[in-house]
């Protein structure tokens, strides 16, 4: 059942409940502010170490410092769509051990729906910024003679990537169904996917590259996108038509969390206080 | 003695969360594990930067996975939360003294995390990339002092940070400028010796390398004697200044309880 009757409806009524999160989170106001530059202090980290480490060594892999800032943005703009969208999965631990997920259910609208409007962390744009500004700073040095094709290849990529992130949060929170106390295995593929990707995959041993592109294809990212992208060269040896696949990937294991998603709302029992 | 005590309950109420440590030894592995591959694939070659070998980085980041939580490098809201839902009321009306008593809390956590999430990660690590270990037991000993004061360091700073809670209720703001503020100059996000210059200057300064950058010297023999001894000679400066700030602000928060007490 729900209340609202066709796409029109969720739209309208999904930016009304991010007005009244905004007007919400803007009642402590200074609070609010010092937890965006926090945010994007703290995500400042990751960009840190990317930039001190490349201009120590100079390269990675045979990756130069503005290669690997693009990787890196585009693996934060992917990670933090998925976190300003499905946010609320991060925690959701919470909502099972707090019983709140009991409301959620009893209200006339799709459930993962509700989570989206759920804690639309609006501090979070924090991240974006950060992984805007890599990006930008990135494109401004390495000057990629893109055509139109290249240039839609580079959105999809991002959406893509965000795609991605947000089948990674929803099966991270799929966990608290059962085991609220093990829902933190979920920041190694959520935190510690976006760290991994942030640095080209080839670096890593064979059998995790093999993993993380064929088992979690964590690799579909922003990696295999990039090394069209930029014109890079595959020490992976893969066909030149794989990173086209990038889209077609993120969509299935969208899918396929979202089926998982389900089985575990089945699974729930509430904590019954 | 009774902070002892307090301190082994707070490190018995950690046992509780064993899944919850589980998953938290797999993500530290996991992030030590990127951290090593990183480093092998920087060092290409051989070559030697700042003083610092392959094996070196390697071990670096093994250990410093392994001392994350123990020096509790994310922060802790426990003294925060107290103030901000009025736990503290009841906290002070105990006959102790407030600050040994919260020290004793978060020195017991750190323990807890010493031996159930440092050692089985520093051991999953180890075997899996085989980093350098010292055999002398004097560099075990030193080590050991050098990660006790860490904690201290660890401790008496957050101690401030928490207890601006009283005069701001929301501090989550600023615990993540504080948290950026750890990570960074602890040397867990990236080692001190890879630092630009004035950067590394700045960070020796500061007492945080305490928690990262200077014990693993210790562990890796870079750091010993006369250098160590200045070293630890400086935190404990910085634990003493940070101390007297922390009894201060402990002072005027009780004369503001006193006020809205009643």
């Amino acid at each position: 059942m729900s209340v609202a009757r066709n796409a029109g409806d969720y739209l309208r009524l999904y930016f009304r409940l991010l007005g009244v999160q905004l007007r919400a989170e803007m009642q402590y106001r200074a609070s609010f502010i010092s937890e965006v530059v926090g945010n994007l202090l703290i995500t400042g980290l990751d960009f840190a170490m990317v930039a001190i480490l490349l201009t120590r060594f100079q390269a990675i892999g045979g990756w130069t410092l503005a290669e690997v800032v693009f990787l890196f943005g585009a693996s934060a703009v992917s990670f933090s769509l998925a976190e300003l969208f499905v946010g609320a999965f991060d925690n959701f631990e919470q909502w099972v051990v707090r019983g709140e997920f009991d409301r959620v259910l009893l209200r006339p609208l799709p459930i993962v729906y509700q989570m989206m409007t759920g804690a639309l962390a609006v501090r979070r744009f924090g991240r974006m910024t950060q992984g805007a500004l890599a990006l930008g700073v990135a494109l401004y040095l390495l000057r990629p003679a893109w055509n139109m094709g290249h240039l839609a290849f580079f959105g999809v990529m991002l959406a893509g990537g965000a795609l991605f992130f947000m089948a990674i949060f929803i099966l991270g929170a799929t966990l608290a169904f059962w085991s609220p106390q093990s829902a933190e295995l979920a920041n190694i593929f959520t935190y510690g996917g976006r760290f991994m990707t942030s640095y080209p995959m080839h670096i890593y041993e064979a059998w995790m590259r093999s993993l993380f592109t064929f088992v979690i294809p964590m690799a579909f990212i922003n990696y295999y996108p990039a090394l069209y992208l930029l014109g890079k060269p595959d020490p992976t040896d893969q066909p030149a038509w794989l990173p086209f696949l990038a889209p077609l990937v993120a969509l299935i294991v969208f899918a396929v969390a979202i089926r998982i998603w389900r089985v575990g709302v089945k699974h729930y029992q509430s904590t019954g206080s | 003695m009774v902070y002892l005590h307090i301190g082994i309950k707070s490190f018995q109420k950690r046992l509780a969360y064993r899944a919850a440590n589980l998953a938290g030894i797999a993500t530290n592995a996991f992030f030590g594990a990127i951290y090593v591959l990183i480093y092998r694939a920087l060092f290409e070659g051989g070559r030697i930067v700042n003083g610092y070998s392959v094996d070196d980085a390697v071990t670096y980041a093994i250990v410093a996975q392994s001392l994350l939580m123990v020096m509790s490098a994310f922060g802790n809201r426990d003294l925060s939360e107290s103030i901000v839902r009025g736990q503290i009321v009841t906290d002070l009306s105990r006959p102790l003294n407030f600050y040994l008593y919260w020290a004793a809390l978060d020195l017991g956590q750190a323990v807890y995390y010493l031996i159930f999430r440092g050692i089985p990660t520093y051991v999953i690590g180890m075997l899996l990339f085989r980093g350098h270990l010292p055999v002398d037991p004097g560099a075990w000993l030193l080590f050991g002092v050098s990660v006790a004061t860490g904690m201290c360091v660890s401790f008496a700073y957050r101690f401030i940070i928490g207890s601006l809670a009283f005069w701001t209720t929301d501090v989550r703001g600023l615990m993540y400028l504080s948290n950026t503020f750890i990570l960074f100059f602890a040397g867990f996000i990236v080692p001190i010796v890879f630092f630009p210059a004035p950067l590394r200057a700045l960070a020796e300064l500061l007492p945080f390398q305490g928690l990262s950058q200077a014990p693993i010297d210790v562990y890796l023999g870079k750091t010993a004697g006369p250098e160590l001894a200045r070293i630890l000679a400086l935190q404990a400066a910085w634990i003493a200044v940070f101390g007297l700030a922390g009894h201060w602000l402990l002072g005027r928060m009780m004369r503001r309880l006193a006020i809205n007490g009643g």
